[in-house]
């Protein structure tokens, strides 16, 4: 047996490998975007990005009704699939308002006021619209949504992904 | 009879350590989510644990198809046997309940029985290649070795195929992207 063929081998095998990776990455993508609420996770899937330890110093006004010190915030976007069916409770019920805030990313003010307008149930919420995403970026330092951050005295304890409002459920205070 | 018993041992142990090991090392988030909610590790750890694990799945596939002592491949096969009963054990025991994320996807079924038969039988073929001799029908050394690994790599190849049958056709018949 040549060299070569050992080696062919090798090739073939990462090749596999990374096949079979791009399946899983696939099935990871397939389990956030499944049209079908029933067939969506109900995990939170952990954030490495996020600047999870540091306190948000830049406090958006709109949170200042938010009722305890331990506080979960929704991060969804204008551009999101996912995001609007989560408002409009296709995925599940949202966690009663109360410790929960909403940070809207848009391009612009107008536009998000215009994608909120379309969901009445986001008025039940304390909500923040982040145009362009500065805010999210520079205080949370994620990129991806619908996520949610867990907050403890304005401290980011927690950020996840999620997929659908029935996996906030057992984390969000009450 | 007994060189085939432990190239259908081998070759299958490979593929699976290879479609769990590639699916974890290219998506980790669900392994390790579930690392996070049994042992209680923060997000940072439990991603690098759960690609530490898919190397060293991936370092047993080589010790299985190059091993050339019956032990150099069936220590590797016990280890992660009893560490996934282990782990399993944990959870069942914590009254966890989270998906075991073990081939990279989120689709997989909770932590539960399964797993812990599933690491069980790992043990057992491990013990079963210490017994067993392999042929030399087939050849010897690397060249036994490639014959192994490219079994096994087409085969985890069409599980993975056939797994994703139900995207595969719809990435197909829809283009990549659409409706998402």
């Amino acid at each position: 047996m040549t060299v070569i063929v050992i080696l062919l081998s090798v090739v073939v095998l990462l090749l596999v490998v990374a096949v079979l990776g791009l399946f899983a990455m696939m099935g990871e993508l397939n389990a956030r975007v499944d049209g079908r609420a029933e067939s969506l996770p109900t995990t939170l899937v952990p954030l490495e990005e996020a600047r999870v330890g540091s306190v948000i110093e830049r406090w958006p006004a709109e949170f200042g009704g938010l009722q305890s010190d331990t506080t979960a915030v929704l991060i969804l976007s204008s551009s999101c699939t996912s995001c609007a069916r989560i408002l409009s409770g296709e995925t599940g019920e949202l966690p009663p308002p109360g410790n929960l805030g909403i940070v809207l990313v848009a391009p612009g003010i107008e536009d998000g006021v215009q994608f909120l307008s379309q969901y009445p149930r986001a008025d039940d919420y304390p909500h923040f619209i982040d145009a362009g995403g500065d805010w999210t970026r520079e205080n949370i330092g994620i990129q991806s949504s619908p996520s949610v951050i867990q907050l403890e005295a304005r401290r980011i304890v927690k950020a996840s992904a999620f997929a659908s409002a029935q996996a906030l459920v057992t984390e969000i205070p009450k | 009879m007994g060189s085939v018993a432990a190239l259908i041992v081998e070759v299958a142990a490979v593929a699976v350590l290879l479609a769990s090991g590639g699916g974890k090392l290219f998506a980790p988030r669900s392994f390790a989510n579930a690392i996070s909610q049994v042992i209680g590790a923060s997000t940072r750890t439990s991603l690098g644990l759960s690609r530490a694990v898919a190397v060293t799945e991936l370092l047993a596939v080589v010790l299985v198809a190059f091993g050339w002592l019956p032990l150099l491949r069936a220590i590797p096969l016990m280890v992660i046997g009893c560490g996934i009963v282990v782990f399993t054990a944990i959870a069942v025991s914590r009254h966890v309940s989270v998906e075991c994320g073990c081939f990279g996807d989120p689709g997989s079924s909770p932590l539960g029985w399964r797993n812990a038969l599933f690491g069980t039988v790992l043990i057992l073929a491990g013990v079963l290649l210490t017994f067993i001799d392999r042929g030399t029908s087939l050849g010897q050394g690397a060249e036994y070795a490639v014959i192994v690994l490219l079994l096994a790599a087409a085969c985890a190849l069409l599980a993975g195929l056939a797994r994703r049958r139900e995207q595969l056709g719809m990435l197909l018949s829809r283009g990549l992207g659409r409706d998402q």
